[in-house]
């Protein structure tokens, strides 16, 4: 006979566990963002995985193929590294518009992890932390579309809710889909965009008087307490749950495919925002 | 029988979670993924030495899950060491290297977890549409019961990965 078998009661792991559930999120959230820093060398394996079949059919089965395969993957990278700033320069130049009279500075960070380990949660984790200047509550964006919010920060690596976390809201506002750059959106009447744990979000509480007509952009508007410019691209109008219903709920599918994300832009707001939370308001002139 | 250590089985489980958020979730299914951690805590919970072994492997497992998530520190590790529990208290009537027995229990504890973890995230952070609730759970349990065979099998063959 084998050793006598002895029944462990699961009573202290339990205990364990509620303490860490009710433990302020602060606390618990720091040292889960802090310990995936450890993740950060797994990084390339997500850009990997979006190659997935090509890496395996196009692997070089001679030797002689290898130093070409090796010069080839030199200059892929080369390639790719200008790609990378090109997007950012990219990304940099679309931003301008929106952002253009709000003082607004960006960040840029590459993604860790596209994904939640979660289902029902939405999150990214990026590559830079406190000692990159993220803060927690910043706007994330990718172009002129809102990635999601920084929701913590560690020293090295942050983690970012995105639009389709249920927990991310934004006031937001459906653009007709004729909207001209300049035009002013303040006859639209404002909702609430929430994100839905799926693969998109609503926008609720908002007039029903609005047209929300499909394939119009959802943009957030302006909330500059929370570091929120106006213009930002949320997603696209899918349909509406029911026209009659005074407050009906608009569904809205995300533009961007956030598995896809390799890095993002961070967006700082200015300083004047940040220390008194109040709006920034330019003199008549237009000036600074 | 197979034997593990839980050290390494962690350490297993870290390797598991960065493949779960990279290419598995490259294949997911309409946002749903396979669970590897749940199917790895079945594991751990079907063939442990003892029921100590057992439940500390699962809440090991479920605390790493929750490393990768935005929901609070500690809500996986409750739901695997309960999923981890019920299956050391059944597993004497369980045929435990039979892949249906398996693909049953990871199914069944994919379910829960998924389930107990939705409404969790409604109460705490905001609704769920039902729909999405019901469609999303029983995809994961499918696909989780799915890869659980071939997980398994890997392991009880390989035993040097976990041993």
């Amino acid at each position: 006979m084998g050793p006598k078998k002895k029944r462990s009661s699961p009573w202290p792991l339990l205990f364990v566990s509620l303490a860490l559930v009710c433990s302020p999120s602060s606390c618990s959230q720091k040292s889960q963002v802090t310990a995936l820093a450890g993740f950060i060398p797994f990084q390339g394996l997500g850009r990997w995985a979006s190659r997935f079949p090509g890496n395996v059919l196009n692997s070089p089965s001679q030797e002689s193929a290898a130093k070409i395969s090796f010069l080839e993957d030199q200059n892929q990278r080369l390639l790719k590294e200008n790609q990378r700033l090109a997007l950012q320069l990219e990304q940099a130049l679309g931003m301008k518009q929106p952002v253009r009279d709000q003082n607004y500075r960006m960040l840029s960070a590459d993604v860790i992890f596209a994904t939640d380990s979660s289902p029902w949660r939405k999150s990214l984790t990026l590559a830079s932390g406190t000692s990159h200047g993220v803060e927690k509550g910043m706007l994330v964006v990718y172009n002129s579309q809102v990635v999601g919010r920084v929701s913590e920060v560690g020293p090295k690596t942050s983690r970012v809710q995105t639009v389709t976390d249920p927990g991310f809201r934004a006031a937001a506002v459906a653009a007709p889909r004729t909207y001209v750059a300049g035009v002013s959106l303040s006859e639209r009447h404002p909702g609430v965009y929430t994100g839905t744990s799926g693969e998109s979000g609503e926008l609720k509480w908002y007039s029903g008087e609005t047209a929300a007509e499909p394939g119009a952009f959802v943009v957030t508007s302006e909330d500059p307490i929370n570091g929120v410019p106006r213009g930002l691209i949320l997603g696209r109008v899918t349909g509406t749950s029911s026209v009659r219903n005074p407050l009906p709920r608009v569904g809205v599918e995300p533009v961007l495919n956030f598995r896809a994300l390799e890095h993002v832009m961070l967006l700082v707001a200015p300083m004047e925002v940040r220390t008194s939370g109040l709006p920034s308001r330019p003199p008549s002139g237009g000036g600074r | 029988m197979v034997k593990y250590s839980t050290g390494k089985l962690a350490l297993l489980a870290a390797a598991a979670l960065a493949f779960e958020l990279t290419l598995l979730e490259s294949w997911s299914i309409g946002g749903v993924r396979a669970e590897l951690l749940l199917s790895l805590a079945c594991f751990a919970a079907l063939f442990a030495r003892d029921s100590g072994q057992g439940l500390l492997a699962s809440w090991l497992i479920g605390l790493l899950k929750d490393l990768g998530s935005a929901g609070p520190l500690g809500l996986h590790a409750l739901l695997f060491l309960g999923a981890g529990w019920v299956v050391l208290q059944i597993r004497q009537i369980l045929f435990r290297e039979s892949p249906l027995t398996q693909i049953g229990v990871t199914f069944v504890a994919a379910c829960w977890v998924n389930l107990a973890a939705a409404i969790v995230v409604s109460i705490s952070v905001g609704g769920i549409p039902f729909g999405v609730i019901v469609g999303k759970t029983l995809l994961s349990g499918l696909l989780t019961a799915g890869i659980t065979v071939p997980v398994h099998l890997t392991l009880m063959q390989a035993r040097w990965l976990v041993k």
